[in-house]
């Protein structure tokens, strides 16, 4: 039987209507510490940023890497999609592992 | 029996050479390791070097560590920071703090040039002001930028959304204001010559403070009326309810100028008949814009006129 290891990592977003500043934090039980700088999308195309500086933090599990920007490229996706309108309860709702700041 | 060859270097000069590839760590590195023991002070990191290096709990994370078991495994490899030389047992000591700590100030930068709202739990108050933590790092709001009626010793606990006002890493000080924060939102739905709705929050010698929905303006003694006006006392009580004109928005600053003397039709009517003002303020201050986009207009128009003088 295998068990999948605890997420480690997590995004971090600052939600407005303008931008996003997307980041990578460690996990605690009761806390988080920053691991990446903060990226503007779309103003710096935070997503190329944060896959750089992911990608040099090897001795983060490569599964867990792929996995946070993969959730970098949804939530960016749904926030471009003006037309519905997203709200940052929706993404909270879509994206429960992530902590969204407003 | 293999004959030994000369190959013009000696043992003795492998020797000598030796020592010079050996991988030196020094302070301000940052290298990559595992963890291979937890102790309860702290933990065994091999990174590469002869001995064990040590990272001290206190050293764990910019947050408050007491039980190393609640921030590492053991196993796990990560990046540390070479805070001191060997010791005499060849050992080094090591830090993630630091690395947090620069990645921290890294982000605070960054949030303050995009002026992003931050949202943070005050931990502390005293006299000066309240205490918050800013990813991880401590942050400090002036009595002056709260904008609250409650007294300061209810806020502990309490969430407020803040802005930066000062992040300067080398003298370690990170300046917040929640009032620029709740102006801004304020702001927003605020513009210039529209009337509002307030009450007077407090007299002083030079003004009132009219609270209008959550935030505070300033209205200024020579903005209350045409007439000269010894004291705000003369014309106003605490607690009334006023309509004022929103003249001037410094988000910047996180100020709102307001005006009772723009809804003024006669000079003096604010002291001899301010309910006269109240009751017509919409319409004047309709009167009050076309004036002054009509000077807009103007004030462009001989701007136009002055380039083409000089082309």
């Amino acid at each position: 039987m295998t068990t999948t290891p605890a997420k480690k990592y997590s995004l971090k977003v600052y939600w407005s209507e303008e931008s996003l500043l997307l980041g990578v934090d460690r996990l605690y039980n009761t806390s988080r510490s920053p691991i990446t700088d903060y990226f503007n999308w779309p103003k710096e195309n935070a997503w190329e940023s944060l896959k750089v500086q992911l990608e040099k933090k090897e001795w983060i599990d490569q599964q867990e890497r792929y996995g946070l920007l993969q959730q970098a490229t949804d939530v960016i996706n749904f926030w471009q999609l003006k037309k519905e309108n997203p709200s940052v309860e929706g993404a909270r709702e879509k994206f429960p592992e992530i902590l969204f700041v407003t | 029996m293999a004959q030994a060859t000369d190959i013009g270097f000696t043992r003795e000069d492998f020797e000598k050479l030796l020592p010079q590839y050996d991988y030196t760590f020094s302070p301000g590195d940052i290298v990559e390791g595992t963890v291979f023991s937890l102790e309860p002070g702290g933990a065994l990191i091999d990174i590469g070097a002869k001995t064990a290096a040590y990272l001290p709990v206190q050293e764990m994370s910019i947050n408050r560590v007491d039980d190393p078991r609640k921030v590492m495994e053991e196993g796990e490899a990560r990046e540390f920071f070479i805070l001191s030389d060997e010791n005499e047992e060849g050992q080094l000591t090591l830090s993630i703090r630091r690395i947090e700590y620069m990645k921290a100030w890294e982000r605070v930068r960054k949030l303050q040039s995009e002026d992003s709202t931050v949202r943070a739990k005050i931990f502390a108050v005293n006299r000066g002001g309240a205490l918050v933590r800013i990813e991880g790092l401590r942050g400090f709001i002036p009595g002056s930028h709260l904008s609250t009626k409650e007294p300061k010793e209810d806020l502990i606990d309490q969430e407020l959304p803040l802005k930066f006002l000062e992040v300067d890493e080398e003298r370690n000080r990170l300046v917040l204001s929640h009032r620029r924060a709740l102006v801004e939102k304020r702001m927003n739905r605020l513009e210039q010559g529209q009337v509002v709705i307030g009450r007077v929050r407090g007299i002083k010698p030079y003004g009132a403070f009219i609270d209008i929905g959550g935030v505070s303006g300033l209205l200024h003694i020579s903005e209350i009326s045409h007439d000269h006006i010894e004291t705000p006392h003369s014309v106003f009580t605490v607690g009334q309810e006023i309509k004022v004109m929103v003249i001037d928005l410094d988000a910047e600053r996180g100020r709102i100028s307001l005006s009772t003397k723009q809804l003024e039709e006669t000079p003096g009517e604010m002291v001899q008949d301010q309910e006269a003002v109240f009751a017509n303020a919409e319409e004047r201050a309709a009167r009050y814009r076309e004036k002054m986009e009509a000077e807009q207009q103007a004030q462009l128009e001989e701007a136009l006129v002055e380039v083409s003088a000089t082309e």
